[in-house]
């Protein structure tokens, strides 16, 4: 019986962080798939606080990361999952968005910070934002950190980035500077592509942290970084 | 049977450079076939510094930023002939480096009038004590500016990719 209230309990908990995310529906290209845009605002509203972009939104939502985002949060932040999903086919476009695709940064330069930030009512400075990416989500990431001015904090983890090779060029030639940047991997996951974007990223002089995990390449190892990971952006 | 060998050897090196060529995206190719094991040129290039060795001519030092260990992020820098010690014309950093293929791709970061130029390196194993080199140059856009034309940039980049085969034939080939 008293197993049964908790969970109840719980259960309400999980409704009510639902009930806060706020969904925008925008289209990637036009009469192409859309993409879902869940936002979540943070309880105690800040001028001078953080966002954090999050790639594979619905499937990091659905493995449970605002629930954990929440419990272990460090400070008031917004976070936006930004889906690759398609919500009217239910194609994931992941494998098109994430491969060093120039059309997907355009869009997510253009249309994505914009839309969620006037959505907001707020303008953030990169020092703000972050973007956070899982697997191929990390190999955006990398990506978006050689040519992208919008973000000043990068996430990475677990980044796969055997599909395309373009990331490495412009993470040398990037005149980006003083970037933050967080590199994770479970063991046999990612470790040589960690490896090789270390050594890139430090030699640009980044700050850089790194951790290898003992999970692996799934939601639950990503999940349970999410306490050291929300740490690092808030330094 | 001799003559399918030979037609076949002659498929295989097209192919291959032209596979390569494609895949590095490639403005400039050269190649050179060298009358040496792969292992043996590889081992020479593989460890990325030491090139005025191969092109006296067109350098007088190379070596590894902080010492660096080859490999993926190393940055090397280049010194002109009558360059003070120390003093780079040019830095390039590797962006690719896979012993098991023989091959490693570098980007010229700095000291040189173009952007995005990203330069490679494959040796191709052919048998029998032969291997064949395939060097290839790309670059996004030229930079203008006071000293050089983008006809004489592009001309010394094609000066420089013979000379580093020649180079390398010199030093390892069975001449």
């Amino acid at each position: 019986m008293r197993n049964l209230f908790f969970l109840f309990l719980s259960l309400l908990a999980f409704l009510d962080t639902k009930a806060q995310l706020e969904s925008l529906i925008v289209d990637y290209q036009e009469g192409g798939p859309s993409i879902t845009i869940n936002i979540y605002r943070p309880r105690e509203e800040l001028e001078q606080t953080r966002i954090h972009y999050f790639t594979d939104g619905n499937k990091l939502l659905d493995n449970g990361i605002l629930e954990s985002l929440i419990e272990h949060e460090t400070s008031p932040a917004y976070y936006v999952f930004v889906s690759t999903i398609d919500p009217v086919s239910g194609l994931d476009h992941r494998n098109e968005y994430f491969f060093c695709n120039p059309v997907y940064l355009e869009f997510f330069e253009e249309q994505v910070l914009p839309l969620v930030e006037q959505h907001l009512g707020l303008s953030f400075l990169p020092a703000q934002r972050s973007l956070i990416g899982v697997s191929f989500g990390g190999l955006n990431a990398a990506y978006f950190s050689g040519i992208n001015e919008s973000f000043q904090k990068y996430v990475l983890l677990s980044p796969v980035t055997y599909p395309c090779k373009i990331f490495k060029e412009k993470v040398v030639f990037s005149t980006n500077q003083d970037l933050k940047i967080f590199l994770s991997t479970g063991t046999k996951d990612a470790e040589l592509y960690v490896r090789e974007l270390e050594a890139l990223y430090r030699s640009k002089g980044y700050t850089l942290e790194t951790i290898q995990t003992e999970g692996g390449h799934d939601f639950e190892n990503w999940l349970g970084q999410m306490t050291r990971v929300m740490q690092f952006l808030s330094e | 049977m001799q003559f399918l060998k030979s037609l076949l050897a002659v498929v295989f090196l097209c192919s291959t450079v032209a596979v390569f060529a494609q895949s590095a995206n490639a403005d400039i190719t050269k190649s050179q076939i060298i009358e040496a094991s792969a292992d043996e040129v590889w081992e020479r290039l593989r460890q990325l510094d030491g090139l005025e060795e191969i092109i006296p001519n067109f350098l007088g030092d190379s070596w590894l930023v902080n010492n660096a260990e080859p490999g993926v992020g190393a940055k090397r820098s280049c010194a002109a002939p009558g360059t003070p010690k120390g003093q780079a014309s040019y830095t390039e950093q590797v962006l690719e480096y896979d012993d098991e293929k023989r091959y490693y791709t570098y980007a010229v970061i700095d000291g040189v009038p173009a952007k995005g130029m990203v330069n490679s390196f494959k040796v191709v194993d052919l048998g029998y004590q032969k291997c064949m080199v395939v060097w290839t140059s790309s670059m996004e856009a030229f930079v203008e500016n006071p000293q050089m034309t983008e006809e004489q940039f592009l001309g010394f980049i094609h000066s420089a990719g013979d000379a580093i085969l020649a180079g390398l034939d010199r030093l390892h080939g069975d001449n």
